[in-house]
């Protein structure tokens, strides 16, 4: 497979996959951006693997868990008083959820990588745990501890109405 | 609706921030492409000892008179000025990755020993190309040798000889050593121990940490750094810098191409070394009016920055050792 072919089958899903795990378009373009760019760059070598599509794939789920938070930084709008040095205090959110969806979502977004990585690959990949382990490079029992927290986390997160609708996967 | 579907679904949503595939591709191999050339100037010189010298980040400054260099805290540069072996007027950033720290913190790629009385003056970076500016008090006002370091090419032939510190006709002496070009003019007469010292003692296999007192307050992720320039505090009688100011960083950055920066996206940070409320003001004016000036029909969508520094910083810390 070229890379050419490999892009034209799995970019699009590559793209989502880092838009879930994400859950921002700018961080998502980074990602697989900086992964592509990569891969592009040693592709005679990923193309000998078995499965270049599930190789690059865990470059992305990789450079997620490895990015750093100063790739996160908000945009700030260039004003004269936000131009007058640091230690300035963030600026609120005042839009607010506006549904239980954007709850979920904004659950979801404050969860340690770690967990937001299972719970991506556990709820929307559908992979089995032996095989989140494998791309994560953790025991199985790693894996399950960390969906169980997510789990747990989005549980209180969301109140005790949400609670017996939150069940871990067997 | 179980929990689990919520879940399910709420991830599903977020499918929607995911970005255009065709930018996406198009900037990754050009990207792509320019690792690789990196990649294959790294093994022209020798890629492990390249490598091993930058992630290191061995600092060593060579000063003049003494045999050894001087330790600096070892830090891993955020910013590395790689050298490119193409087209000496290509344009493209040079990082060959994003900046990922707010603190803009390059690699001078040499040492050198100076003859007494003289000082490095200016670092400027841009293009693949590296320049020096060395300075010292003369009787008719300061000297100034600009050194130019280029990739090796057809059309650049040595002038003079190395060996004795002899320019051409022009006062201009250049030799090749390694991949790179390297080039002394003069801006008054020539000082040959000076140029045959650089000669004999220019060290590309060590390189030096260089750290601004300013930060880059916002930076917007994918963010290369295109261009630097910083002009250290000379402490030399008399020589005033032509803009008038004691020392400055020119800093020009852009967005990898298919994003689209708003021409408010950066904002400048002050070092803890930086309390100039002055000098502050100088560079928040320049910055905004700077801050409309995005061309979004550049491809490169290029933003520039000026940034300039009134005083010298009062933490002497940030700064590289003065060379002399």
């Amino acid at each position: 497979m070229s890379f050419e072919e490999f892009a034209a089958s799995r970019l699009t899903a590559l793209l989502r996959y880092a838009a879930v795990l994400t859950g921002d378009q700018e961080q998502a373009r980074d990602l697989v951006q900086d992964v592509l760019a990569q891969a592009y760059a040693k592709w005679s070598r990923i193309e000998r693997t078995d499965r270049p599509d599930a190789y690059v794939h865990r470059m992305v789920t990789n450079a997620f868990l490895n990015t750093r938070r100063t790739r996160r930084l908000r945009v700030v709008p260039l004003s004269g008083q936000s131009l007058d040095g640091p230690g300035l205090p963030p600026q609120p959110d005042h839009s607010g959820p506006t549904d239980d969806r954007d709850e979920m979502r904004q659950r979801l977004q404050v969860l340690p990588r770690q967990q937001r990585a299972v719970l991506v690959l556990r709820y929307y990949a559908d992979l089995p745990d032996a095989e989140i382990a494998d791309v994560l490079g953790c025991a199985v029992g790693t894996v399950r501890a960390h969906a169980s927290r997510a789990l747990a986390r989005l549980r209180v997160e969301l109140g005790p109405a949400a609670e017996p609708l939150l069940e871990e996967r067997r | 609706m179980s929990g689990l579907e919520e879940v399910r679904r709420a991830l599903r949503e977020r499918e929607r921030f995911a970005p255009d595939p065709a930018g996406v591709l198009a900037a990754a191999r050009a990207r792509g492409r320019r690792l690789r050339r990196v990649r294959r100037a790294y093994t022209m010189v020798g890629a492990a000892a390249a490598t091993a010298a930058l992630l290191a980040a061995t600092a060593v400054i060579t000063r003049p008179g003494t045999a050894g260099g001087v330790g600096h805290p070892t830090a891993r540069p955020a910013v590395s000025v790689l050298w490119s072996t193409g087209s000496p007027y290509e344009t493209g950033p040079i990082t060959a990755a994003p900046l990922r720290s707010r603190h803009i913190t390059g690699t001078i790629p040499y040492t050198v020993r100076l003859p007494a009385g003289w000082r490095e003056l200016s670092f400027a970076a841009q293009y693949g190309q590296f320049q020096a500016r060395y300075v010292r008090a003369g009787f008719g006002g300061p000297l100034l040798v600009t050194m130019d370091i280029v990739p090796v090419a057809a059309n650049r032939r040595p002038t003079g000889d190395p060996r004795t510190g002899t320019p051409d006709e022009h006062g201009v002496l250049s030799w090749q050593a390694g991949i790179h070009y390297v080039r002394l003019s003069t801006s008054g007469p020539v000082d040959r121990e000076l140029y045959r010292m650089v000669a004999a003692t220019l060290d590309f296999g060590r390189v030096r940490p260089l750290r601004m007192p300013i930060a880059v307050g916002s930076l917007p992720p994918g963010s290369y750094l295109y261009a630097a320039s910083v002009t250290l505090p000379p402490g030399i009688t008399g020589y005033h810098p032509p803009e008038g100011w004691g020392a400055g960083l020119w800093v020009m950055m852009a967005s990898r191409s298919g994003t689209v920066l708003e021409p408010a996206s950066f904002q400048v940070a002050f070092g803890p070394g930086y309390t100039d409320q002055a000098g502050r003001q100088a560079i928040t004016d320049r910055l905004a009016s700077r801050a409309g000036g995005v061309d979004p029909a550049d491809p490169a969508r290029r933003l520039g920055l000026v940034l300039r520094v009134a005083h010298t910083p009062s933490d002497p810390g940030t700064w590289p050792a003065a060379v002399g």
